[in-house]
């Protein structure tokens, strides 16, 4: 039973001890996706694998894999896509405005050799690369360009890195001019203040606007209520002389008849005390005051 | 011999449990799987994620090199699925997921700051709706170390230029509506331009065409980083308080002028309709004093054309008749009057 159990759980682990052993002394490789694995022997670069799947580092680099776990060494190098954002940096607008300014940027491995023995800080030259070439690219610009045109501008700091960051196995992806902001807060209370200024200008303006408006209707509608009221006073006039005139136009004895008549009926309704006299008698006018009653 | 059957067990156990037993796996209906062996993922050969609709993703002929992925096999939900022991199974859940836009993985912040086109500096909030694309696994599983905070990052960059250039878009439209309602008479409220130049007034107004516009601008991310974009929701734009009680100023003040103008509009209608009624009152009485007069005159027409003018004087002296009987006095002439 001894052996049975000690066998067993020699078994049990056998499988992955004969996997640790050949991985150790080279005889395959997993290469993951994005991943790339680089072998040195005695100081030398001797391949890199950055094919994904299984690999057979001897069958590519030959008999002298098998020494790299005892002389050499091997390096998994990542190479999927990777950002950094870098913030604050300190330019000078052409204004002599002081701004900040935050880049973005992509970049990826497409050397990992390179990348492992060219440069000792391949993360941090390529962060100064790219600082320093937002620096040069976006200083002594007009403060408007710098703030409106910033995709323009991320091409022009991408172009100017790529080729230097090549050296050192990295390959830039986008960039992008993610932040530009005012850095003196007394700037930024005055452009806040001038914002407010015109805020209330418009409020003023828009007030102002709304009582001329309302002034123009009220001296609309007086010219036109005035109009509408010398038409109600002069439609008298109009109807009632047009139709004198009309019937003066077909015979002025009728006109005349019909005055007189209207006027006889209009006297006999109106209960008035009347004297007739003769026509023209000054002395018979006077009898008749005289006679009359108190007016 | 024990030592050798035990052996011999182990490693059948071994195997089981490793092949058999740990071979099973199943995917969760909000999951899809990619399967990779010895570390590579299967392919499907001869295609990348660009092959599709390249005018649909947003990307541009230098863009689709930079980010040229290979398309690999997807496992759906459902199981059990079996794998060797190879291989292994990356699991992703493709559910819609919230971030909020000022998210940061190295800096905590409550909103993100943005320049705008009037320079003034205004604190922007909002959330991004996002889901793994289903069609673009490679990015984000592999390709991209980070996928999420390439996506915040890319979105807050077009977002802060978007902001730093907006305009209102409909200023121009509304001013040659103006001019067209202005040769009809009706006056429009220049207030558009008035406000211009007040950058956070027309973001405020139109953050819905910025929300879409983000929208629009960020469908690249799917072919970029294999997340795809849901929507972009920008639900808080702060300016600093004093501007924004300015603001909130000029919108009283709106409702001020609004209000008035309306009062001013119904006084005037209601000014003009009672004077023309004055006049269609005045024009109503003129007519009733013609009325009789042309009736009169119609009448003593006919009698003067059937009796002529002595028949005229004779019914203007029989309508006198009747002042007799309201006479206080008469003063009869004589025959000797008439010859004096």
């Amino acid at each position: 039973m001894g052996w049975f159990g000690g066998g067993f759980i020699f078994g049990l682990m056998l499988i992955p001890i004969l996997l640790g052993f050949a991985r150790f002394f080279g005889l395959y490789a997993c290469v993951g996706e994005c991943k790339a694995h680089v072998f040195t022997l005695f100081g030398k670069v001797i391949g890199t694998l950055d094919q994904p799947g299984l690999q057979i580092p001897v069958l590519k680099f030959g008999p002298r894999a098998l020494l790299v776990p005892f002389f050499g060494k091997s390096y998994v190098v990542d190479t999927s896509l990777r950002q950094h954002y870098l913030r604050s940096q300190m330019v000078n607008s052409e204004e002599g405005t002081p701004m900040g300014v935050g880049i973005w940027y992509e970049m990826r491995v497409t050397d990992p050799v390179s990348y492992l023995f060219t440069n000792a800080n391949p993360d941090g030259s390529l962060q100064a690369n790219v600082t320093s070439s937002t620096i040069s690219t976006l200083s002594n610009l007009e403060m408007e360009k710098m703030l409106e045109d910033r995709h323009s501008l991320s091409r022009t700091v991408r172009r100017t890195v790529s080729p230097l960051s090549e050296k050192w196995g990295y390959t830039l992806g986008s960039v992008y001019i993610r932040k530009v902001a005012f850095t003196d807060r007394l700037m930024v209370d005055n452009i806040t203040e001038k914002v407010v200024k015109r805020l209330v200008q418009v409020t003023s303006a828009m007030k102002q606007d709304g009582e001329n408006r309302v002034g123009l209707i009220k001296s609309e509608t007086a010219f036109r209520v005035s109009q509408k009221m010398a038409e109600a006073s002069a439609s008298r006039p109009k109807i009632v002389g047009k139709a004198l005139n009309e019937i003066a136009a077909a015979d002025s004895e009728i006109l005349d008849t019909v005055l007189s008549v209207m006027e006889v009926d209009t006297l006999i309704e109106s209960n008035a005390e009347v004297d007739l006299l003769p026509d023209s008698s000054n002395v018979l006018i006077q009898v008749g005051q005289g006679g009359g009653r108190d007016q | 011999m024990s030592f050798i059957l035990g052996l011999m067990m182990g490693i059948i156990i071994y195997s089981f449990f490793r092949c058999i037993v740990g071979g099973f796996y199943t995917v969760s209906p909000d999951q899809r799987a990619i399967v990779t062996s010895f570390g590579k993922a299967q392919r499907l050969e001869g295609m990348q994620v660009t092959d599709g609709d390249t005018d649909a993703d947003g990307l541009s002929d230098e863009e689709h090199q930079r980010y040229e992925y290979p398309q690999v096999r997807v496992v759906g939900p459902g199981g059990p699925y079996f794998k060797m022991p190879w291989q292994d199974v990356h699991k992703v859940s493709v559910a819609t997921q919230a971030v909020d836009l000022s998210w940061d993985p190295s800096k905590a912040q409550d909103t993100i700051e943005a320049v705008t086109k009037d320079n003034l500096t205004t604190g922007i909030n909002g959330q991004l709706r996002y889901r793994i694309s289903e069609s673009n696994l490679y990015p984000y599983l592999f390709g991209v170390a980070s996928p999420l905070e390439h996506v915040m990052g890319y979105f807050v960059s077009v977002l802060r230029e978007r902001v730093a250039n907006f305009v209102d878009p409909k200023g121009q439209t509304l001013l040659v509506d103006a001019d067209v309602e202005g040769e009809e008479g009706e006056q429009t409220s220049p207030a558009i331009d008035l406000s211009e130049g007040v950058s956070i007034n027309d973001l405020r107004k139109n953050l819905p065409l910025l929300n879409q516009y983000m929208e629009e601008q960020c469908r690249s991310t799917t072919g970029r980083y294999g997340i795809e974009l849901d929507a972009a929701l920008i639900t808080e734009i702060d300016p600093p308080g004093e501007v924004d009680r300015a603001l909130s100023a000029i919108n009283s003040t709106r409702n001020q002028v609004a209000a008035d103008l309306s009062t001013a509009r119904a006084d005037s209608e209601q000014q003009i309709t009672m004077s023309a009624r004055a006049v269609e009152i005045a024009t109503n009485n003129a007519q009733a004093e013609v009325a009789p007069l042309r009736e009169l005159a119609q009448t003593l027409t006919e009698i003067k054309n059937e009796g002529g003018s002595s028949c005229l004087h004779a019914y203007l002296r029989n309508a006198r008749i009747p002042l007799y009987s309201v006479a206080r006095r008469v003063i009869q002439t004589t025959k000797a009057d008439s010859g004096g």
